[in-house]
C-alpha cells in the first residue's frame, strides 16, 4: 500500500538543466512600488498589487508554485530579503559566463588586450615558480 | 543608444557615479574590478560610447540603461582652484532617484548604493536623502570592494550563491594590480593615465583568464 503521495527522487535521475534565460522566465519578484507591494513577472507585468509585503509574498508564492519556479521577495530598498524555490525535481543551473564590457576599448583591440593580459599572468606565475 | 528595452543589458549594468579626480582613482578602479568580478558590467560617464551626444543626454541614457547604480558623494570639499564645491555627483544621484520614482516599470526596480567617507556626514550637506542606507568606506579600497560585493549579492538575482567574498576579490585585485604594469607596457599604455574603457577591458580579461 502506498503510504506517501510525495514523489521520491530516484538516485539515477539526472537533474534538469535550467539556463539563465529559463531561470528568468520562472522568476517572480515582489517589489515595493509607489502604488503598493506588487508581484511582477519576467516581463515586468504586474500580476497583483497588495497593501502589505506579506500579502504580496503569499500571492507570489501561489504563482511560483503553479509555474514550478522561484519567488524573490525584496525590501523597500530593492535588496533581496528572501529567495524561495518551488522546483518539482532536482535541478542544476547553467554556469554563468563572465560578461564583457558593452563598449569597445579605446586604445587597442580586444584580442591585443587579452594577449597582453595573458602574457602578464604567465610572467607573474613563472616569477613566483622561480622564487619558490 | 542603449535603452531600457534591452533587458540583457539593463539587468547587467551598473552605473558608477563618482569623482573622476586622480586622488579618487584607486577607489574608482577598485569599483570597476569589483563590479566585473560580480559578473556585471560597469558603466560611467567616461564610457566611450556615443561620444557625439551632449553630456547631459549621455548621462540620462546611462541612468536609464542601468538597473544598479553606485554613487560616491565623498567629494564635497571646495575646489582649491575655483573656491567652489563640485555638484555633479549629487546632481546625478538626484537624476537616478528621480528615474526610479517617475520612470517606467523596469526603472522602478532600480537599486542604489550610496557611498561616503563617513556614515552620517551627508546629513550636513544633503539631508534630503535621510532614510537611505549610506555606507561608509573611509577611503579604503578593501572596504569599497567588500561593500560593493555585499550589496550586489543582495541586489542582483543572477549572482550565483558561490560568489567570492570581499576579501577574496580584494586579494585578486592586488594580483591584478601587479600584472597591470606589464599589460600596459605590452599595450603601450600609460599606466598612470588609463582610460575607463581600457581599464575595464583589462580587468575583464584578467578575471576571465585567471579563474578562481
Amino acid at each position: 500500500m502506498k503510504t506517501s503521495t510525495t514523489r521520491k527522487t530516484k538516485q539515477s535521475e539526472t537533474p534538469r538543466l535550467i539556463t539563465e534565460r529559463e531561470l528568468k522566465k520562472l522568476t517572480l519578484n515582489v517589489y515595493w512600488f509607489p502604488e503598493g507591494w506588487v508581484v511582477i513577472d519576467h516581463n515586468d507585468r504586474i500580476k497583483s498589487t497588495h497593501r502589505t509585503q506579506a500579502e504580496a509574498a503569499e500571492s507570489g508564492r501561489v504563482l511560483a508554485r503553479e509555474r514550478a519556479g522561484r519567488l524573490i521577495v525584496r525590501g523597500k530598498n530593492g535588496l533581496i530579503r528572501k529567495r524561495e524555490y518551488y522546483w518539482t525535481g532536482p535541478v542544476r543551473f547553467e554556469p554563468l559566463k563572465l560578461l564583457p564590457p558593452h563598449f569597445p576599448p579605446q586604445n587597442g583591440t580586444r584580442k591585443a588586450i587579452e594577449k597582453a593580459v595573458k602574457a602578464a599572468i604567465r610572467a607573474r606565475a613563472e616569477g613566483m615558480r622561480q622564487n619558490n | 543608444m542603449t535603452n531600457v528595452l534591452e533587458p540583457h543589458v539593463y539587468d547587467k549594468s551598473v552605473f558608477i557615479n563618482c569623482p573622476f579626480d586622480s586622488a579618487y582613482e584607486p577607489l574608482f578602479h577598485a569599483l570597476i574590478f569589483a563590479v566585473h568580478h560580480m559578473n556585471l558590467v560597469p558603466r560611467s560617464a567616461l564610457d566611450p560610447s556615443d561620444t557625439g551626444q551632449p553630456r547631459f543626454d549621455k548621462i540620462l541614457a546611462l541612468i536609464e540603461s542601468c538597473k544598479y547604480s553606485i554613487h560616491d558623494i565623498s567629494r564635497t570639499e571646495v575646489d582649491p582652484n575655483h573656491g567652489l564645491p563640485r555638484f555633479n555627483v549629487p546632481f546625478e544621484l538626484g537624476l537616478d532617484l528621480g528615474c526610479k520614482r517617475y520612470g517606467k516599470r523596469p526603472h522602478k526596480q532600480k537599486t542604489t548604493l550610496i557611498l561616503d567617507v563617513e556614515r552620517y556626514r551627508y546629513r550636513t550637506f544633503i539631508s534630503d536623502i535621510a532614510g537611505f542606507d549610506i555606507e561608509e568606506h573611509n577611503g579604503s579600497v578593501a572596504k569599497v570592494i567588500t561593500l560593493v560585493r555585499n550589496w550586489l549579492r543582495h541586489a542582483s538575482d543572477s549572482i550565483p550563491f558561490e560568489a567570492p567574498s570581499g576579501a577574496t576579490i580584494y586579494t585578486r585585485y592586488q594580483g591584478f594590480q601587479l600584472d597591470l604594469p606589464k599589460t600596459c607596457y605590452d599595450m603601450n599604455w600609460d599606466v598612470e593615465n588609463l582610460p575607463f574603457a581600457d581599464f575595464s577591458w583589462a580587468a575583464y580579461d584578467w578575471i576571465k583568464n585567471n579563474p578562481l
